[in-house]
């Protein structure tokens, strides 16, 4: 767990393009990862939303949310085992709770989240997230993640 | 026949229940032997089982330590009210 950050995000997360939602993981402790994504000026989804006022959609925010929430739950599990293991699982967004959108996001801003996981009780991980830009809460909640049935946590 | 200590545990739990999970049924409702989890008792589902640890150990103290013990304590009203009996203090049940 202790290089979970230098690891290629592509190790951490199932997703791909145009699917992923991380950039960059920027710390790891104790099943609590924060985490970076950059908007770029010209997503394609500005397109139609809005346009000619480009905001970047709610659920786009909560998936990086829930990315970011899988790594904790990754980074959980290797604290369990105190090792480093690769953990390639599937996580399961299973429910969203009170998530709140305080600010609009912009193309060119670069969302911080954080993401901690408070319960675990299998195959469940009860995860508080937030995302900052510019130190600014834009958006916080929780969330529920769900491990496949089937596999060892 | 139950005591008034064990009938306003039960009470208790019910609020609790009521509360976790944001049920729309009032507290009373909620029979003491009626199965929590599926459409044959109040209807909870296995999320709803994640809320209910979590308001078991904030409201009693007592923790559930994995889902094998969860199976056992999270069957009933009743059977919830005999884990916190038996689990007063913080020390996870093995």
């Amino acid at each position: 767990m202790k290089n979970l950050f230098n690891r290629d995000i592509l190790e951490l997360l199932p997703h791909r393009e145009p699917f992923l939602f991380i950039d960059k993981v920027v710390s790891v402790e104790s099943g609590c990862v924060t985490a970076l994504k950059h908007i770029k000026k010209d997503e394609e989804y500005f397109k139609g939303h809005f346009p000619g006022k480009p905001l970047v959609p709610g659920v786009l925010i909560v998936e990086s949310m829930a990315q970011a929430s899988g790594i904790a739950c990754v980074a959980y599990l290797d604290k369990q085992k105190d090792s480093a293991k690769k953990d390639p699982s599937v996580y399961f967004l299973s429910r969203i709770s009170d998530i709140k959108f305080k600010h609009h996001v912009l193309p060119g801003d670069t969302l911080v989240i954080r993401s901690e996981v408070i319960q675990h009780f299998a195959p469940f991980f009860k995860v508080q997230t937030s995302c900052k830009v510019n130190d600014k809460i834009v958006a916080e909640g929780e969330l529920v993640l769900t491990k496949p049935e089937g596999e060892v946590v | 026949m139950e005591s008034s200590n064990q009938s306003e545990l039960c009470d208790r739990i019910k609020r609790m229940i009521v509360k976790a999970v944001k049920l729309k049924i009032p507290p009373e409702r909620i029979e003491n032997t009626k199965p929590l989890f599926g459409p044959e008792g109040v209807g909870l589902d296995s999320i709803d089982a994640l809320e209910l640890v979590i308001a078991l150990e904030k409201e009693f103290g007592a923790r559930i330590s994995d889902s094998s013990v969860g199976r056992k304590v999270l069957v009933s009203v009743e059977t919830i009210a005999k884990f916190i009996q038996e689990n007063s203090s913080e020390k996870p049940i093995q």
